[in-house]
């Protein structure tokens, strides 16, 4: 196979868990990838947070970075609807509260 | 105007009861020394806070002020009142206090007008006392009379932040607002309670026995044992003895239970006073400090002066406050009694005494005073007449809580609808704070005559308008002004506001420069910008006139982004010139009428390539962005754009788009302002062509903004939840994401990082 596309090999090692590998995905420097529109990449940033059930400070560091990349507040809660399906509503609940947090609406009033 | 600029410290002047709170009252010859226990507040120098804490009656005032005797210069001196309930009043008085002991720099505690956060004014109290050549105590009397929560916040800041060589002692009745374990734990903390207070056997004999009366009388054992030690208590069965009474002192028990002692105040002592001497005491009560020409006009009477004198000379209950014998106070808890009494007595009369004290302090130039005297006689007219024509000077010297606290009173009593011009009062003052609720609130409840009276006929709506208020302006004419500055309807209706406006403000309205400056933001947010210029120039020359700064300020830093949209270089400089030497000399770099300048200043040090400059304008620009919101939309929203083009030109993508945002939350509010949403929209649109870049303080939200001036106090998120009115939570969210922004890990660390952004004062 000649005509691969240069990602294969990289989804391949991923899959093997090549250490090499995983150090060059989490370390965040660029490379010579194809970059997301980074509206795009802060969106999905907060999916998967909602999906991995993150703390409520990535939460926190993920919406200031969406917010200055220029999505709106509206977009951010959106990726929660877009999501729901798929991690179910469980999930998507406990992430309101963090997320709110984040974008500095207090959900949790009848707490005190 | 910088001739006029405004002193640090309040003016003291003969007939002002303030010098009176700045002194120890004299002592008098009469009294138990308490060697023991100032002998170990003179010792105990290595200890910095000293707390005296009894009920009233304990002699704690005695004590502090024997010791300020014994120590002589080395104590400056500040009795609290209610009066007091105000950051900046309250700082001005402990300047003012230590001022008279030796001169201190006036820049050290800044003007009055400063608006100030709980750390800053601490900082400032701390620099005034570091600045002094020797060790000095600050010695606050009647701290219970404090409530205001800066206040007392502020006086537990400089507890833990005094510097060396300085002490601080308190004396209060119960709870002094000290973290107590704090101190305790740093062994920084000397406590003097009841059980020190109390006389011995042979104090209490002494004391009797000073007071007239005979040691072989045989109910002197009995008054002893039951006054357990409790000097007024003792002092006033010495009296009672004295005066006649039959010695029922030995069958109640004082132990400082007040209705007891009311009661025995009224059997024993009051019954055996003439009924003039009777009359003057109770009446007087409604005063909190006494004066011979005070009384006089409070009490319809002639002769005060004597009066006072022989009572203080005679009675230990009634204190000179000076030696000139002009200005005395009750002792606190014999002034509850009468108070209590008068009331009992002569309810009827309570008012007029307010209204009478109001009218004095009135003729002698104390408005909050007189204010205050109005509200507790119950004269809404008189407080409605008193506000219109210097609630602007008083906001403008920074006495924004008082003047909230007047409002409430008002609003408690259901008389907001009655008089409308002081809703439109309270919607100007607070449009410029960040209260943006308060705001609403009140420009709500001047809506309210409005709607009701729609159901009646034009005829009288007309005449509701066109009442003349007390300061020569028709009410029609603040309304517009109100509707000039919240623009509720849209910058078109401006217009017609601003003829309104012009047509029916007194010759001398304090609402005259502003309704101009709204005038130039309508046409400014119409894109009439040459008219809108004439205007802001205008502003200026009458606002400079009538000295309200705040308008000259707001209306030079326009015409300066004006000059930068003609790319006029020259003159936005001049422009940038004139708004600072304002903001120096005025001390108005808290106020939001400052924000178009320091954005104005910020640009053109771009312009000129001063980046060090820039961004510290640019941090003293955003330290003001919570006071940016729809209360004022036109000029918030022309100065964020502005502030997001600062941004843009330097190339911090994600600082302009957390301005723009804040601007778009202002135009959901108030969606008809001209020009502006395209040009919001304008800029956003350039923005998408650029690289995000990275999240740094400028991407700071308002809320966490409002957060910052707390980071540098000694209150845990918990407390500062609380002061903000926010859960918990939040205040933990907003921390970390300010912590995150600034690229720290610690509260410490986000406090250096804060000040050399210009977030924090230095």
């Amino acid at each position: 196979m000649t005509n691969e596309p240069e990602w294969a090999e990289l989804l391949r090692q991923l899959a093997l868990n090549d250490e090499r590998a995983v150090a060059a995905v989490v370390t965040p420097v660029g490379g010579e990838t194809v970059e997301l529109a980074e509206t795009c990449q802060s969106l999905l940033r907060i999916a998967v947070l909602i999906a991995s059930d993150s703390a409520a400070t990535s939460y926190q560091w993920a919406v200031s970075q969406a917010r200055a990349a220029g999505v709106s507040d509206q977009e951010i809660v959106e990726t929660l609807r877009v999501v729901a399906p798929i991690v179910g509503s469980a999930r998507v609940a406990v992430a309101a509260r963090p997320l709110a947090a984040a974008l500095g609406y207090e959900v949790d009033a009848l707490d005190e | 105007v910088a001739a006029e600029k405004k002193t640090a410290l309040p003016a003291s002047t003969a007939e002002s009861p303030f010098e009176s709170k700045l002194h120890p009252p004299p002592l008098r010859s009469s009294i138990i020394p308490r060697v023991a226990l100032v002998d170990r507040l003179h010792y105990a120098t290595d200890v910095p806070i000293t707390s005296v804490v009894a009920p009233a009656g304990y002699g704690k005032t005695t004590l502090l002020s024997e010791w300020a005797h014994r120590d002589g210069t080395r104590i400056a001196w500040l009795s609290i009142d209610r009066h007091d309930n105000d950051l900046n009043q309250f700082v001005a008085y402990a300047a003012a206090a230590l001022d008279r002991l030796e001169p201190i720099d006036p820049s050290i505690v800044g003007p009055q007008t400063r608006r100030q956060s709980v750390a800053t004014a601490a900082a400032r109290m701390v620099a005034a006392m570091a600045s002094m050549t020797d060790g000095v105590t600050l010695v606050l009397d009647h701290v219970e009379a404090l409530e205001n929560q800066e206040c007392l916040d502020t006086v537990a800041e400089l507890a833990l932040h005094l510097p060396p060589g300085a002490r601080l002692a308190l004396a209060a009745r119960a709870d002094p607002p000290l973290p107590i374990p704090r101190l305790r734990a740093r062994g920084e903390i000397v406590e003097i309670g009841v059980d020190d207070l109390a006389l011995d056997k042979e104090q209490s004999l002494r004391l009797l026995i000073e007071a007239g009366i005979e040691a072989a009388d045989r109910t002197v054992d009995a008054v002893i044992e039951r006054s357990e030690g409790w000097p007024v208590g003792l002092y006033l069965a010495a009296l009672a003895l004295k005066t006649g009474g039959t010695g029922a002192a030995a069958s109640i028990s004082f132990s400082g239970d007040d209705r007891l002692v009311a009661e025995y105040l009224r059997s024993e002592l009051l019954e055996h006073l003439s009924d003039d001497e009777v009359r003057f005491l109770t009446r007087a009560s409604v005063l909190e400090r006494l004066s011979g020409p005070l009384c006089d006009a409070v009490l319809e009477t002639t002769g005060s002066t004597d009066v006072l004198g022989s009572l203080s000379h005679a009675n230990l209950l009634l204190i000179a406050l000076d030696r000139r014998g002009e200005w005395y106070r009750y002792h606190h808890l014999f002034r509850d009694l009468l108070r209590a009494e008068l009331e009992r007595r002569e309810p009827e009369r309570v008012p007029a005494l307010h209204v009478r004290a109001s009218d004095w302090y009135d003729e002698h130039g104390l408005p909050e005073l007189a204010i205050d005297h109005a509200g507790e006689g119950g004269d809404a007219d008189r407080m409605n007449r008193l506000m219109l024509t210097s609630g602007g000077a008083l906001y403008a010297r920074g006495r924004a809580r008082s003047i909230l606290g007047w409002l409430g009173w008002f609003d408690d009593r259901g008389l907001v609808e009655e008089y409308p011009a002081l809703g439109v009062l309270g919607a100007l003052l607070f449009s410029g704070s960040s209260h943006v609720g308060d705001v609403e609130r009140w420009a709500a409840a001047v809506e309210r005559p409005s709607q009701a009276s729609a159901l009646s006929t034009e005829r009288a709506q007309r005449a509701a308008l066109d009442r003349i208020l007390p300061d020569g302006s028709t009410l029609g004419a603040w309304l517009a002004v109100m509707r000039l500055a919240l623009v509720p309807e849209g910058v078109e209706a401006m217009l017609d506001d601003a003829k309104i406006a012009q047509q029916g403000l007194g010759a001398t309205s304090e609402a005259r420069a502003a309704a101009l400056g709204f005038e130039g933001l309508g046409r400014f947010a119409a894109g009439e910008f040459e008219r809108a210029d004439a205007l802001f120039a205008r502003t200026y020359s009458v606002a400079i006139d009538s000295l309200r700064i705040p308008a000259a300020l707001i209306a030079a830093g326009m015409r300066g982004l004006l000059a930068l949209r003609r790319n006029d270089w020259a003159a936005a400089n001049e422009r940038r010139r004139e708004a600072l030497e304002l903001i120096e000399t005025w001390a108005l770099e808290d106020y939001a009428e400052s924000a178009p300048s320091f954005v104005l200043a910020a640009r053109v040090a771009i312009h000129e390539g001063a980046s060090d400059t820039a961004a510290e304008f640019l941090g003293r620009a955003a330290r003001l962005r919570p006071l940016l919101h729809y209360g004022r939309p036109h000029s918030s929203v022309a100065t964020l754009l502005e502030l997001g083009r600062a941004y843009t030109d330097l190339g911090d993508v994600a600082g302009a788009r957390e301005v723009i945002r804040q601007a778009r939350g202002v135009l959901q509010q108030r969606p008809n302002l001209g020009t502006l949403p395209a040009e919001v929209d304008g800029l956003a649109a350039h923005l998408d062509t650029m690289h995000a870049g990275a999240v740094g303080a400028s991407s700071l939200t308002t809320a966490e903004l409002r957060l910052v001036p707390y980071l540098p106090t000694h209150l845990t998120f918990r407390e500062i939840a609380q002061r903000l009115h926010v859960s918990h939570n939040t205040a933990k969210t907003q921390a970390i994401s300010i912590y995150q922004k600034l690229g720290v890990s610690s509260r410490s660390a986000a406090v250096d990082r804060l000040r050399v952004l210009a977030l924090l004062d230095g």
